[in-house]
């Protein structure tokens, strides 16, 4: 039996609105079900269950947007890119969007860092979050396992604060390697009961010379 | 919909994605360019709401008016409640987000008596007056449907309009005329008596009731000349060209369906007497294996599900079944959906072609004997044998299932002692089966027997006969549980309490009503959930109200007596349910409709099948 020849796309989405209180795993699925109704000649893998090989860069939290997330679905034939995304996008729900869709030209384990745009609600000006974030920055991280109190100072590659009506923006730069990512939400976590909220988006994935991911 | 409003809500509770809307699929309409907008309201939690098939028919036949937009609603799950009621934001639709106290009608699907402190918990969170009296012209219309409204009595007094039978043509009806009414500005009581004409049709406040002073009914009559005195089901005849929804929504989140469902047919040949669809389901109307053929083919292509659950009473008493899953297997295959199908007859056709349409993951295989014995089965018309039985499970062995879940059912009439070790013994004799026969080693079997309590239902034939009372049903629970000795046998039995409530609901009249809003004051929802079940609660709620619930579920009504439920005609006739009852109690049984029609009331009203039948 000759090989099957497959075809790595990998597709630019956007993840807003009310499709932030969709875990991962919802997502994964609305995906799926999308590439399926889009009509692409999909790949799956062989064997007793078979299924797509969908794999996602580095999917969101819940209640955090996405304007930049990238996703890699393998085909059975080379497509015009340009129509594959307008093909899946056209299947999926309106909160969730296709950008675009290209070949790859880095792997996702070259991901490094990634940007955020943090809407806090605070009475806090920018200068105080700025400098509450300035020293050590020591958290209490949950893992399956434990938890422990680590320094995430390490994991913020820079930040800047404005001021705006009703709060600060915080736009960090924050640790995203795959065996180092940084959940932002670890920084409103820091910064304790002055911030009463936080709308995060991810804005952008960067290699490490803080190159776009593509 | 915008969820600008209840952000901080949903970042605190369960799965907020039951509150937001906008899966693929959603339909939008401006607001602002229809007359009707109606939301419905499904009185459980998005999971199963979303998963039932009858919303997704009857949405898509009001959306198909392009002057009415209907939008979904369902129950708030208790965290959920707590907030909206805490920041007092009301019950909204998922599509516009627009409070339900604001849309035109407000229709709620009955589908279990459980659901009814829902429905009324519904309004209150929705901030609508819980008592149609209460209501004018000023507040939504509230309207009901569903298996349960064939007795609308227990929730008579909260609801304006009940729609009897299938709602697909006499639900527009209803809302064409509510729009008429609407635009001419005439008062709801004006509307409430045009609507009790539309055929279907019940308008609880227009009919009087007394009782007498032994509490049982002894006169129930409309108050108006026009107001017809019985209220005839509506029900579709030709399912080929009945309107069925190919796109809907698809969830976010995981649903208990979560897959296409593709109606068969509707009713079933078969008169078990214990069941109520197969009464007031009939007569049997099937679509043809071409029609359904290209309404799977459509739906995957709008869904993009890869499972086809094909949903029917009796599935493998569809006559079209073999050709059906020739045609759909000829291309699910290569798509790589699996098909499956409900619960089995027993005896039951279990061929080369039926083994590939059961999902090949599904390991398990359940079949409802009901009853134990061969005597017991008789009575309740479970026209199969015990050979049937074994020769159904040796088939299922012969090709390597090893788990099997067999239906039961407790509190049957003339049920003794013996009926119920039959149920072990029954089971016992599977088990053996399966060690009888060469098997792969080391698999061990395992038989699963589920038992229900009986609820008596109306419009079947045990609708006069009162229920074990819980202890009854409890001491028997405990007598089959001593008679299993093998671990190879799993036994679950159901909550006799919960059973208990559902048959003073099923059985129960309108003074009823108080009890459900009593019971909703005091907290009560989610009824058929373990942890909202309270069954102490609902004790104090009777004593409150004055109520003895088991005048409705334990007492055994007369022949004679004027039933709660008299004046909907089911197309079923009261004489032969009465038949029926008779014949269960002289251990006869009647046969399914395809062999021999017994005249149920349908012959002359829409069954194609008593001509053949008779003809044998
Ligand atoms: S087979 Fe019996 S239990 Fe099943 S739907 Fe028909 S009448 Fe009801
Ligand atoms: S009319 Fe006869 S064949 Fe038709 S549903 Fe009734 S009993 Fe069955």
């Amino acid at each position: 039996m000759q090989p099957i020849v497959k075809y790595t796309l990998r597709v630019c989405w956007q993840k807003k609105g009310n499709a932030k209180y969709i875990s991962h795993l919802d997502t994964q699925r609305t995906v799926t079900r999308a590439l399926v109704r889009s009509g692409l000649p999909l790949y799956y893998s062989q064997g007793y269950n078979p299924h797509l090989k969908l794999v996602f860069a580095l999917p969101v939290s819940m209640y955090q947007e996405a304007l930049y997330d990238l996703f890699d679905i393998d085909l059975l034939e080379r497509v015009d890119p340009a129509a594959a995304a307008e093909a899946i996008n056209s299947a999926l729900p309106e909160d969730m969007t296709v950008i675009s869709a290209a070949y790859p030209v880095k792997k996702f384990k070259e991901l490094v860092f990634a940007s955020y745009d943090m809407r806090l609600d605070t009475a806090l000006s920018a200068a105080e979050v700025t400098e509450m974030l300035a020293g050590e920055v020591r958290v209490e991280k949950k893992s399956k396992k434990k938890c422990q109190v680590v320094d995430i100072s390490p994991m913020i590659k820079s930040l800047t604060a404005e001021d705006t009506e009703g709060g600060v923006i915080l736009r960090p730069v924050l640790s995203a390697a795959p065996d180092a990512y940084l959940n932002p939400k670890y920084l409103v976590d820091f910064l304790g009961d002055k911030v009463k909220g936080c709308d995060t988006v991810r804005t952008m994935l960067f290699d490490g010379d803080m190159e776009p991911l593509k | 919909m915008n969820t600008d409003r209840i952000k901080h809500i949903l970042a605190r509770v369960e799965k907020p994605g039951r509150y937001t809307g906008g899966e693929y699929g959603e339909l939008i309409k401006d607001k602002n360019a229809v007359d009707l907008r109606v939301a419905f309201c499904f009185p459980d939690t998005y999971e199963i709401g979303m998963s039932n098939l009858g919303m997704k028919i009857l949405r898509d036949c009001l959306n198909a008016k392009d002057w009415l937009w209907c939008e979904r609603c369902f129950a708030p799950w208790d965290d959920m409640e707590r907030e909206m009621r805490r920041e007092g934001v009301p019950l909204y639709a998922l599509e516009s987000g627009d409070d339900i106290k604001d849309f035109d009608i407000a229709a709620f699907t009955l589908q279990y008596e459980l659901c009814y402190t829902n429905v009324v918990n519904m309004l209150s969170l929705a901030g609508i007056p819980l008592f149609a009296a209460e209501r004018d012209e000023s507040h939504p219309l509230i309207i009901a449907g569903g298996a349960c409204a064939y007795n609308p009595e227990p929730m008579a007094d909260f609801v304006d309009v009940f729609s009897i039978g299938e709602g697909e043509y006499a639900l527009v009806e209803l809302c064409k005329l509510y729009r008429e009414y609407k635009k001419a500005g005439r008062p709801r009581a004006e509307f409430l008596r045009a609507a009790a004409k539309i055929k279907g049709m019940y308008v609880p406040s227009l009919y009087e009731v007394s009782y007498g002073e032994d509490g049982r009914i002894s006169d129930f009559r409309s108050k108006y000349e026009d107001v017809p005195e019985r209220i005839e089901k509506t029900f579709l005849t030709d399912m080929d060209s009945a309107p069925f929804p190919t796109c809907y929504e698809i969830p976010y989140i995981d649903t208990v369906h979560d897959r296409m469902v593709l109606e068969v047919f509707r009713g079933c040949i078969r008169g078990c007497r214990f069941c109520q669809a197969g009464i007031i389901c009939r007569p049997v109307r099937e679509k043809s294996p071409e029609v359904l053929d290209r309404q799977a083919r459509e739906m995957y292509k709008r869904t993009g599900y890869n499972e086809i659950s094909m949903c029917s009473l009796s599935i493998s008493d569809y006559s079209g079944l073999e050709g059906l899953l020739e045609r759909l297997l000829g291309w699910t295959e290569k798509e790589r959906i699996n098909l499956s199908l409900p619960s089995m007859r027993i005896d039951s056709f279990y061929g080369e072609l039926m083994e590939k349409a059961m999902n090949v993951r599904q390991s398990g295989l359940t079949f409802a004997p009901e009853a134990g014995t061969q005597r017991l089965r008789d009575v309740i018309n479970k026209n199969i044998s015990e050979d049937e039985i074994m020769a159904g499970c040796a088939a299922a062995f012969d090709r390597g299932r090893t788990a099997l879940k067999l239906y039961f059912m407790n509190g049957l009439p003339t049920e003794t002692d013996d009926d119920i070790r039959g149920i072990a013994t029954l089971a016992q004799k599977i088990v053996d089966l399966y060690y009888s026969k060469k098997r792969q080693k080391g698999k061990g079997v395992t038989v699963t027997v589920s038992v229900s309590c009986l609820v008596p239902k109306p419009f079947t034939p045990f609708q006069w006969m009162g229920q074990d009372t819980v202890d009854e049903l409890k001491r028997k629970q405990l007598l089959l549980k001593e008679c299993i000795t093998t671990r190879k046998i799993v036994y679950n039995y159901h909550d006799s309490e919960v059973s208990f409530l559902e048959a003073v609901f099923a059985r129960g009249d309108r003074r009823l009503s108080a009890a459900i809003a009593e019971a909703v004051r005091r907290g009560q929802r989610f009824d058929s959930w373990d942890e909202f079940f309270s069954y102490s609660t609902w004790t104090q709620v009777f004593e409150a109200v004055g109520i003895d619930p088991a005048f409705y579920a334990n007492r055994s009504f007369d022949y004679d007596e004027r039933l709660p439920w008299d004046h909907i005609d089911c197309g079923v006739t009261k004489e032969f349910l009465r038949r029926e009852a008779e014949l269960a109690v002289a251990e006869t049984t009647t046969p399914d409709c395809r062999s021999r029609c017994s005249a149920c009331g349908l012959q002359d009203k829409g069954c194609t099948l008593w001509k053949k039948g008779g003809a044998n």
